[in-house]
């Protein structure tokens, strides 16, 4: 496959993890990155990251376009009484997926895909900006004020979770005025 | 996008940034997914190895390449035998022809001491073979002749004493077509017999009455 099970296990997590920044919901990020492998795999690689998230991303697109095009009907909609036992007796039956950690992870939770995914490559991949206008073809303001109102809502989302939370109390020098006062409305 | 892991310990300005790295660091992928995913690709590179992999490749389809092989020996050793054959045909109709003449010998000779002696043109030197008993039989003279345009010596050997036998030797070229050896041909009432010995081929021409009686070899 010419990449060693050690190396493979790294591109695995750095995959996952990003992944889990575009949806937000480890089992879809485990099925997204298990669809990505299996198409690389049925190329034979090339194994490297940059390629893994293309296809983790495209994924990730067509899933958004299929929810667009079939609307799916929730659970919860079901107000029937038998309709809701039968989901509690599911619910026990089957593991859900954990509830989120932490604060942070809630925060984060309620951000946009794209925000969440570019505060990822910016902040845990290390990518700049201005590499990330280049990939998304986007100017690099937009990429830069998309990083800053995200971190902004972040700060926000958590002062509300918590007013005591430290993260909500970060230094102010880089949270957005205009996102204090609406954070669901980004100017 | 680049493949590279950024570094990951210089803390930076806003203590959020590192909380946001912290978060992603700590979220695992779960043991079961990794071992499904491995196993996957597992199977897919196993499944795709013996379709490319040199030996099963080889191994599909060596009953027809055995086969082909056959078939392209068999056809070649067929048109070397044809033109083997041809070639026979050849050297037996000029010995029939030569011999059909009856022409005296030049250099008269009663053993191949002194025939050897006298036709010193020859590239190769006149011994007994096994076709032919140049002891039993009486050897007249020889001369010279050319058989497959290379110079050639014709012995004329009296069998019985009504009848002559005319042994022709020479020094075949290298060919990839092989020497009639163990040929016989008929024509024109002729009989004559190819074979090679020691590098030199010889061609034994009597008529067909003579050769009925049995060999000439003791």
């Amino acid at each position: 496959m010419g990449i060693s099970p050690e190396e493979l296990d790294d591109l695995l997590l750095r995959g996952f993890r990003y992944a889990y920044s575009l949806c937000h919901d480890r089992p879809q990020a485990e099925d997204l990155l298990q669809d990505a492998c299996l198409r690389l795999g049925k190329k034979d690689g090339p194994w490297k990251a940059s390629y893994l998230y293309s296809t983790i991303r495209n994924r990730w697109i067509d899933l958004k376009r299929r929810d667009k095009i079939v609307q799916f009907e929730s659970f919860e909609s079901d107000s029937s009484e038998e309709g809701h036992a039968a989901y509690q007796d599911n619910a026990n039956l089957i593991s859900l997926p954990p509830p989120p950690s932490s604060e942070l992870d809630l925060a984060l939770q309620r951000l946009g895909d794209k925000e969440r995914e570019l505060l990822f490559l910016h902040l845990v991949e290390g990518y700049t900006t201005k590499e990330l206008a280049e990939q998304f073809d986007r100017p690099r303001g937009t990429i830069m004020s998309t990083i800053h109102r995200a971190k902004g809502k972040v700060r926000e989302h958590l002062r509300q979770l918590d007013p005591d939370s430290p993260m909500g109390k970060l230094p102010t020098k880089d949270q957005p005025t205009t996102n204090t006062s609406n954070p669901s409305s980004p100017s | 996008m680049k493949d590279t892991r950024p570094p990951s310990s210089s803390p930076s300005e806003d203590p959020l940034d590192d909380a946001i790295r912290e978060h992603y660091a700590h979220i695992p992928l779960s043991e079961p997914a990794r071992q499904h995913i491995h196993g996957l690709l597992d199977g897919l590179a196993e499944a795709d190895a013996p379709a490319t992999s040199h030996p099963r490749f080889l191994s599909r389809r060596l009953p027809a390449l055995a086969a082909v092989l056959f078939l392209c020996s068999l056809l070649l050793f067929s048109a070397l035998e044809l033109q083997s054959h041809q070639r026979g045909l050849r050297i037996a109709q000029t010995v029939a022809t030569t011999h059909s003449r009856s022409e005296s010998p030049e250099y008269p000779a009663a053993d191949l001491v002194s025939l050897n002696a006298q036709m010193t043109a020859l590239d190769f030197p006149l011994q007994p073979c096994d076709g032919i008993c140049l002891t039993s039989n009486k050897l007249l003279g020889g001369r010279y002749c050319a058989l497959e345009d290379k110079i050639a010596a014709q012995l004329k050997v009296q069998t019985c004493p009504e009848s002559v036998c005319t042994l022709f030797a020479y020094r075949p070229s290298s060919s990839v077509v092989p020497f009639p050896s163990g040929k016989t041909f008929s024509l024109h009432g002729v009989n004559v017999h190819i074979w090679k010995e020691d590098q030199i081929g010889y061609a034994l021409a009597s008529m067909e009455s003579v050769a009925s009686r049995g060999p000439l070899s003791p």
